[in-house]
């Protein structure tokens, strides 16, 4: 199996584990709290802009512009069920003004530095920071409370895994994104081969992201 | 970008990635780890609690049968065997003995009920002090003391504040027969010639402390609260809410500080 093809089943799987996602958030949506709701909107919303970016690509169009966008909603929603999260550690007005900042630098990104025809490696690298600093106050979070609960039975936990481990190791690639989308030099066709390789291994990790959403959906959240 | 720039980037990126996803997977490993340790750690210490909460409850039982053994015992000894004597002597009468004789019957029948009202009045006494009752914790400790000090084997000293604002009832008697067992704990095993009280009272707390210059108690005595007198004196406390502290620093004898919130 060679690097495209691999990519290609890599995707397709990555696509069924956000609609598998979907379905446990939906089968369970009288059961879900208001945090889990917020969770299902995000892979709501990561569904359709993955959906509309394919046909996009199988078009033969740009599907960056789309990316800026879906960058600045996907950080809201995480900042949200993070301020619900981090209650108690983190004041919630702070948590508020962190997206309002990072919206803001986004936005001025666009204008400015990255524009939409572009990848926003800026905005993703920060935004990776910003919730790898999230999931790790949440562990500290976890940590402080002493108090013995069962982890496999907090949802969130998974959930705070996934972010971790997702932003940790596409970290690297969201900051030399830009470096990847090069055509027609000496290194072009290498450079593709690469890239397919580094992508395929991203959608590994976004097909793990989304199992652990699963799991936080559908793991009824403790009292 | 040349070849060696592609795979100049390739190396950083792979590396880069690898070095992050390692490092959050020792995060996550970290913590669960460390999370199921604080557990495990959680569980003993709760289990460790249940376990002393049962001892306490089962020596409660324990003294509260020694005490109805001991007052069944009392009252078979003492108070039935003058009952019976008296009887005794007053079916005498119906034999029509001479009056002299008869006077005697009554005089000695009178005199035994005479020794079963005191005898009566002791197991009263012993069971709910008439001092404490009457006058207070302050003067119940007082006549203690004194009592104590009667059989001239130990010296007993008592400084007390008389109490300034009202002690709940259980309290009281919850410290009196604490200090009772511990004069009684000295007595019995201490080889002590001084015995030092005080209890002082705060709005919010009564303080109560006890000394003694004997030969003190083994620290593995007294951490495991071994015996059946000072398991006792741990749980009164608990039903009160109290708190005992052990003095570390005294050198020779014992030494503790109760701590009863007032309510």
């Amino acid at each position: 199996m060679d690097a495209s093809t691999l990519f290609l089943y890599l995707v397709n799987v990555a696509y069924g584990a956000i609609a598998i996602a979907f379905i446990i958030g939906c089968f369970r949506w009288r059961a879900l709290s208001l945090t889990q709701r917020l969770l299902l909107l995000l892979v709501f919303v990561t569904g359709v802009n993955e959906g509309i970016s394919d046909i996009l690509w199988r078009q033969g169009g740009n599907n960056l512009p789309l990316i800026h966008g879906f960058t600045i909603v996907e950080f809201a929603l995480l900042g949200l069920i993070y301020r619900s999260l981090l209650a108690g550690l983190i004041p919630r007005r702070w948590l508020t003004i962190t997206i309002g900042a990072f919206t803001s630098f986004a936005l001025l990104n666009t204008w400015l530095w990255q524009p939409l025809t572009t990848f926003n490696s800026n905005a993703t690298t920060v935004a990776s920071l910003l919730l790898i600093a999230l999931a790790l106050a949440y562990f500290y979070k976890l940590l402080r409370d002493v108090e013995y609960t069962k982890l496999e039975r907090n949802p969130w936990l998974w959930f705070n895994i996934g972010v971790l481990i997702y932003y940790a190791s596409s970290f690297f690639l969201f900051t030399f994104g830009n470096r990847l989308l090069v055509e027609d030099t000496e290194g072009a066709s290498m450079m593709h081969q690469i890239s397919t390789v580094l992508y395929a291994v991203h959608a590994f990790f976004h097909i793990l992201k989304f199992v652990l959403y699963s799991l936080t959906l559908w793991i009824k959240p403790q009292p | 970008m040349d070849q060696a720039a592609t795979v100049n980037l390739l190396e950083t990126l792979l590396i880069g990635m690898s070095v992050m996803f390692l490092m959050a997977l020792g995060v996550v490993s970290f913590f669960l780890v460390y999370q199921r340790k604080l557990g495990l750690h959680q569980r003993r210490e709760q289990e460790q609690e249940l376990r002393y909460q049962r001892e306490l409850l089962r020596t409660a039982v324990a003294a509260e049968e020694q005490e109805r053994s001991r007052i069944a015992r009392e009252l078979h000894d003492d108070v039935g065997m003058l009952l019976s004597t008296a009887k005794l002597y007053l079916s005498q009468l119906r034999a029509d003995p001479s009056p002299d004789e008869r006077t005697a019957l009554v005089q000695k029948a009178s005199a035994l009920l005479d020794d079963n009202l005191v005898a009566v009045r002791r197991i009263s006494r012993d069971l709910r002090p008439v001092t404490l009752e009457k006058f207070g914790l302050v003067a119940a400790l007082e006549d203690l003391t004194h009592k104590v000090n009667e059989a001239d084997t130990v010296n007993v000293v008592f400084e007390g504040t008389h109490e300034a604002l009202p002690l709940a009832p259980e309290q009281a008697l919850a410290l009196y027969r604490i200090a009772q067992e511990l004069i009684s704990n000295t007595l019995k095993h201490a080889e002590a010639n001084q015995i030092d009280m005080e209890l002082q009272a705060t709005p919010a707390t009564l303080i109560f402390r006890y000394a003694d210059d004997g030969k003190g108690l083994p620290d593995d005595v007294r951490a495991a609260a071994q015996g059946l007198g000072l398991k006792n004196m741990e749980s009164r406390l608990a039903t009160v809410g109290g708190i005992l502290n052990w003095d570390e620093d005294k050198v020779s004898g014992m030494a503790l500080t109760i701590h009863i919130p007032r309510s």
